[in-house]
């Protein structure tokens, strides 16, 4: 078999009849792009490592069900969302203290704020904060159905229809939400001085 | 068209999801409708942003537990193969058939283990005949065999830019593989030897000198920040350098480059830090606005310094 070559759902199939090798190329053809998108979706390292490890011990344990009815990344990002609507659902990162969240005592300070080192940064010093954290704290801030159409959409490339069998909502929903997405986003970053120029 | 409809259609155009005269009709209406225009113009600019993010990849570690599982998996397949065996030849002793008991398994064996040679240049067959006799023992199972050859251990190794360790690779952790000898039998043999494979090794090879570059890189960097905190500008601007030069891959390039600037800045040199800035912008494009004032302000810091 081809490995590089290989579709996914073809290389999940060997992997079922105990091809090792296909699981790896597998893992090896998506753990950047899942790993970037629970970064973005949950933005708290210590758990995105965990759940980055979680979702592919649930990819292993569960490939025995797995039918190419769908295409591979439906499967495996359906495996994602339910596994963070699990973590939503134990409260685990919620829980924690974000250094993003907004600091009780100071109007438009968060934690990060207050617990950062006071020397700027080379970003802080000619633009404020960089572009990166400052696109991260809008997506944290919006809606989270929408951020989740969004980054399924930007970090993966599904289309419509995929995110729609994924999330479980009509492709209409989908577009809906990815519209109020673009815009809230765009909304927080004029807030913070980036867009509108 | 009216804006309506536009609102409709943004994204399945956004995303090109859309049919070519569809496509046309909303660029037409956002052509003659400034409302819709700068709808577009600025969902463009958010996918634009979100595009300049830098790509982050999982560590290495962050791979072993799942590859100790799929090792486990493995072997629970194995588990069932000898059930099987065992069920089908207990069967035919029971009914007093030894003869065909024998060539039965021996055949179940035989198609078990071409099928899994197909599949595999390291398969699970060469696993099961591997503990019945040192014969079979997979050929550079062996951590001194394997290593007997620096590069059929590590493909590629002997044209590999400076500067990573020569011997790093034999710390790989997927290659740690204790001898047959040295561990209870068949967890040595089953617990993570490398395949052969030289397109395994050299992807195990690229996967451990990214993380190790990574890792390398960010050393320099800290040490590079800290030295200029402490205002030896000449140090850190080494540090930065080396980065830029042998590292070009940094996931912090971005930060990289504006510290470097920053530095020679500091000197004086002008040109090179605004140099410096314009890779930023090369690099990232989607952050051109930010940067530009500045490389315009450096510009202007020294009259003539720079056309």
């Amino acid at each position: 078999m081809d490995y590089q070559a290989a579709k996914d759902e073809d290389l999940m199939l060997a992997y079922k009849e105990g091809d090792r090798r296909a699981f790896e190329a597998l893992l090896s053809r998506h753990k950047q792009s899942v790993y970037n998108y629970l970064y973005r979706f949950l933005h708290k390292p210590e758990i995105v490592d965990e759940a980055f490890q979680e979702v592919f011990l649930r990819v292993l344990k569960y490939a025995s069900t797995y039918t190419p009815t769908a295409k591979f990344t439906t499967w495996l990002f359906t495996i994602i969302r339910n596994f963070c609507i699990d973590l939503s659902r134990r409260g685990k990162f919620r829980n924690m203290k974000s250094l993003d969240q907004p600091a009780m005592d100071e109007e438009g300070a968060t934690l990060g704020d207050k617990l950062a080192d006071e020397r700027p940064g080379p970003a802080e010093i000619i633009a404020g904060q960089t572009l990166a954290e400052k696109l991260q704290r809008a997506l944290d801030v919006i809606n989270p159905d929408q951020k989740e159409v969004f980054l399924l959409r930007e970090t993966q490339g599904l289309a419509f229809e995929e995110i729609a069998s994924v999330v479980d909502v009509s492709v209409n929903t989908v577009k809906s939400r990815m519209r109020y997405a673009l815009t809230a986003l765009q909304e927080e970053l004029k807030k913070m001085g980036i867009t509108d120029r | 068209m009216n804006c309506g409809e536009f609102n409709d259609l943004l994204p399945d155009c956004l995303y090109r999801e859309v049919k070519t005269a569809d496509l046309q009709e909303v660029m037409s209406h956002q052509m003659a409708c400034s409302s819709c225009r700068k709808v577009w113009e600025a969902a463009r600019q958010m996918r634009d942003l979100y595009a300049s993010l830098p790509v982050l990849s999982p560590s290495s570690s962050l791979l072993e537990p799942i590859y100790a599982e799929l090792n486990r998996s493995q072997k629970t397949v194995l588990a069932g193969f000898v059930d099987f065996c065992r069920t089908f030849a207990t069967g035919l002793i029971a009914g007093g058939r030894l003869a065909p008991a024998l060539m039965g398994v021996l055949m179940v064996t035989a198609t078990y283990l071409l099928a899994t040679s197909v599949n595999s240049s390291h398969s699970l067959a060469s696993r099961i005949v591997s503990p019945l006799t040192p014969a079979f023992a997979p050929e550079g199972g062996l951590r001194d065999q394997l290593f007997s050859n620096p590069m059929e251990a590590a493909p590629g190794f002997g044209v590999t830019a400076q500067p990573v360790a020569r011997d790093f690779a034999q710390n790989l952790p997927s290659l740690r593989t204790v001898a047959i000898d040295d561990s209870p039998l068949m967890d040595g043999v089953l617990s993570g030897l490398p395949t052969r494979d030289p397109a395994d090794l050299a992807q195990k090879f690229e996967e451990r000198k990214r993380a190790l570059m990574e890792s390398d890189a960010d050393a320099l960097m800290m040490r590079g920040r800290r030295l200029k905190a402490m205002g030896r500008v000449d140090l850190a601007l080494k540090d930065f350098e080396s980065i830029y030069r042998f590292y070009p891959e940094y996931s912090y390039m971005g930060d990289v480059l504006v510290y470097r600037a920053q530095c020679y800045a500091f000197q004086g040199e002008v040109e090179k830090a605004v140099d410096s800035l314009t890779d930023f912008v090369k690099k990232y494009p989607g952050k051109a606005a930010l940067m530009q004032p500045m490389i315009e302000e450096l510009k202007n810091s020294v009259p003539h310094a720079v056309d």
